[in-house]
């Protein structure tokens, strides 16, 4: 029999065992949301928090959080409260997606939700989801005429405990607000430790309905929603924000839009070096470092490289390490996607002709990262038994990565 | 680059359109018996749209197009031109984009070539399908009437005992795009089908297009759950189905009806004695499928019985088709099929990773080498000792006759 994760607006006494979404609650003072969680024994809460928006208790961003601790625990959500018809909908594509991407997630049933249709508030915004990064500088850019407000969320890629590296995210985004007049709405919320404790990978499923959540949260304040894209439409891969599935989160009055997979990240990189200002506001960095970006890490030399081939690293002063190929040579790639990225750099730096020493670098990096990754699987095929004893070592003795936000 | 067609279709039931930039003028055709197709400005692009981008010119054509349709064609151009790198953005000229005039319909149609996807859209929505749509001239050229025939006897069936309505589509457009080297298996397809089905638009409000792949295989490929949408307008959805269930799962499902069973056609090869071949991958995968149901002695008609000799020497075409392969070997284990056809799948599974492993290592050898060993492995593949990559059913058919 499968078990009940409920979603309740009220304090009845839930009789289903085990799992329960208690009553979201709303201190007007603080701009806080709670929902409490109780497994069993065990007891989590979510929150919310923004000083810049008044969070609204919708109950689709409650459902986001937890749909897909729901689907692993093979629990129906119960929710005795209105519901956006649309998003009810959609939740069976957003499941469709998920179970095809992992067949130990199970189907639920969303029970007692009251269908209604949301509308949008009256002079209704556009927002985006900004962090200063490629992704959502050039989202932003390419809709600067219709965005009225960027959302910063501290507890996704900045942990709640890192007030560092928010604030200096903070100035970022505020740079960028100001200097376009838009409104910047700051939201905070442990949800991303939430999932993460529940092994869900963040970047891989959990990222996309976190950042559902949060944006149901801002409505009817908000109309339209923008989450800047990190693949192509040629490289999409399982990731928790995906073309297909981000629409799937949206209500009658809020749409979900996902933008940019049109563009790579050279193409982003030129569309930032085409205006001066946006450069030296540039964060991409998820490594602690003194200031913005690293300047060491992969995602930093993958950008920099980006910026070298749109002519305008020069004019990115907000790396602490210069461009070098000893370096860029020695990167290891840890998934597909960041594998891909510097596939994609590689065959730009190929057909430039420029920067030799670069490319050089950057090929020998991607062929030994293939060739390690081809001995792996062959050792996986070949000898499944040593194969998964080693890995099993590895996990003993290494720290598991994502530990950081168990 | 302009596109042109007259006001509707001869006594024939045929529709020509010409497509003409410069002073070259190419022409193709679309035909049908069961309905009066309608020349919409929207089906006419979806048709020329492929032609336009590889040349790179501007698109024109004259009269009125669905605005819905006309503001989403930059979105689906974006996708095309980042999945295939030959084509190009190009502008839609000429024509004046309007809230689309033509009433919302009633009718409900499927592309329907009798396959594993279209049979389980069709019984997932039988309540609703109201028409079957077959394509001649799709999966080989019109003038091989008796296979052609012996498909639409099948798909006619299949509309009878359902009580669904068929039209027959001809069309030649898919050999003009293979004519300018636009494969038709891995670019082409999801525009013609648009097209035919916006040629509909007058008396269907929704158009189904069964899945090839599931949500988590999604290759840039010509009909997908995210471009096939994009085609609609304000009167006519295009709904891309299916993408929750892998092929397997699928033909669990169609295992229900035993019927159903003897009318699946999965074949792109030329056959004489039976539907389907039973030789080629696709064959070999369909008749694992129905072994893991637990259906093959239910199933179509092969012209050859399921073999282990034949499993083990397999050609797999790529490694989404290796992955399906996978599938079956997990789901052939789990239903306790005969160990030999299970040892025969590993083996064939085994072999193809190694190879594909083998081809991704070469490319991350350095130039020289690649080239030094280019010549040998040519020579041993000529000689036969190394096995060809096998293309996907009915694309080298296809290939022939369109460079033809």
């Amino acid at each position: 029999m499968s078990e009940q994760l409920v979603v309740s607006s009220g304090e009845t006494p839930l009789t289903t065992r085990s799992l329960r979404i208690l009553a979201p609650l709303k201190a007007d003072t603080s701009g806080r949301i709670e929902v409490r969680i109780e497994d069993g024994a065990a007891e989590a809460q979510l929150s919310w928090e923004s000083r810049e928006a008044t969070l609204v208790p919708n109950r689709e961003a409650f459902i986001a959080a937890a749909l897909l601790p729901a689907m692993q625990m093979q629990a129906d959500l119960q929710v005795d409260a209105p519901v956006s018809q649309l998003f009810l909908e959609s939740l069976e594509r957003v499941q469709d997606m998920y179970r095809s991407w992992d067949d130990s997630l199970s189907r639920i049933t969303v029970r007692g939700a009251r269908p209604v249709v949301r509308v949008a508030g009256s002079g209704a915004r556009a927002a985006v989801f900004f962090s200063g990064g490629l992704d959502s500088f050039y989202t932003l850019l390419k809709h600067r005429e219709e965005i009225t407000d960027l959302i910063l969320i501290h507890g996704f890629e900045i942990p709640l405990d890192d007030h560092t590296t928010f604030e200096r995210a903070r100035a970022v985004v505020h740079g960028a607000a100001n200097r376009l007049q838009k409104n910047v709405i700051e939201v905070r919320t442990d949800v991303r430790n939430y999932l993460s404790t529940r092994g869900l990978r963040w970047g891989r499923w959990a990222h996309g309905p976190a950042l559902a959540s949060v944006a149901h949260l801002i409505h009817p304040a908000i109309s339209r929603i923008y989450i800047s894209a990190t693949h192509t439409y040629a490289a999409l891969e399982q990731w928790g924000s995906h073309p297909l599935l981000d629409p799937l989160w949206s209500t009658e009055g809020l749409e979900f839009v996902h933008d940019g997979a049109e563009a790579t990240r050279i193409d982003k990189a030129r569309a930032l070096a085409a205006q001066e200002w946006p450069l030296p506001l540039l964060r991409v960095c998820a490594e602690k470092s003194d200031g913005l970006n690293c300047g060491r890490c992969e995602k930093c030399i993958r950008t920099m490289i980006n910026l070298l081939l749109a002519g305008a690293l020069d004019r990115a002063t907000t790396f602490e390490a210069p461009l070098d190929p000893g370096r860029v040579a020695r990167l290891r790639f840890r998934s597909d996607s960041t594998r891909l990225f510097a596939i994609e750099n590689l065959a730009v730096l190929g057909r430039s002709g420029e920067h030799a020493d670069i490319t050089r670098a950057l090929r020998t990096a991607v062929n030994r990262s293939e060739q390690r990754r081809l001995a792996r699987e062959m050792t996986r095929d070949a000898w499944p038994t040593g194969y998964a004893m080693l890995r099993g070592i590895r996990d003993a003795f290494l720290k598991p990565r994502g530990a950081r936000w168990q | 680059m302009r596109v042109h067609a007259p006001a509707g279709p001869d006594a024939n039931g045929r529709l020509a359109v010409t497509l003409e930039e410069g002073t070259k003028k190419d022409s193709f055709y679309f035909a049908s018996r069961d309905f009066n197709l309608q020349p919409s400005g929207e089906a006419l692009i979806a048709s020329a749209l492929f032609a336009a981008m590889q040349s790179g010119a501007a698109l024109g054509l004259a009269g009125t197009i669905s605005r819905e349709f006309y503001e989403t064609i930059g979105d689906i151009q974006d996708i095309l031109a980042e999945w295939h790198p030959q084509l190009a953005k190009v502008g839609i000229e000429g024509c004046q984009p309007q809230p689309c005039s033509v009433a919302p319909a009633g009718r409900v149609g499927l592309f329907f070539s009798a396959g594993v996807d279209s049979f389980y859209s069709l019984l997932k929505h039988q309540d609703e399908i109201t028409d079957l749509i077959f394509i001649r001239g799709h999966e080989f050229r019109a003038r091989e009437n008796e296979l052609l025939d012996r498909n639409a006897r099948i798909v006619h069936e299949t509309a009878r005992r359902m009580g669904k309505h068929v039209i027959e589509v001809e069309t030649d457009l898919r050999w003009l795009l293979a004519s300018k080297g636009l494969k038709w298996v891995k670019v082409t397809h999801g525009a013609v089908m648009a097209a035919i089905g916006l040629l509909l638009q007058g008396e269907f409000r929704r158009i189904y297009i069964a899945a090839t792949g599931n949500y988590a295989r999604l290759d840039p490929w010509p009909s997908h759950p995210m471009l096939d949408p994009m085609w609609g307008t304000e009167a006519l959805e295009f709904v891309h189905d299916g993408c929750e269930l892998n092929r397997v799962e699928k033909v669990a499902v169609l295992a229900r009806e035993d019927w159903v069973l003897r009318s699946l056609r999965v074949c792109g090869e030329y056959t004489t004695t039976a539907p389907n071949c039973g030789r080629c991958e696709k064959c070999i995968r369909t008749m694992l499928n129905l072994l893991a149901a637990g259906a093959l002695e239910r199933g179509p008609q092969f012209e050859v019985g399921l073999d282990a000799q034949r499993i083990r020497r397999m050609r797999v075409s790529d490694f989404h088709r290796l992955e399906d392969e996978k599938d079956n070997l997990h789901a052939l284990a789990q239903a306790g099929a005969p160990r030999a056809i299970i040892r025969a799948l590993r083996s064939a599974i085994h072999r193809w990773e190694r190879r594909f492993l083998l081809m991704r290592l070469a490319r991350t050898l350095p130039s020289p080498l690649r080239l030094l060993l280019r010549l040998p492995y040519r020579l041993l593949r000529r000689l036969g000792l190394i096995e060809r990559r096998p293309r996907e059913a009915g694309e080298q058919a296809a290939e022939m006759q369109g460079a033809s």
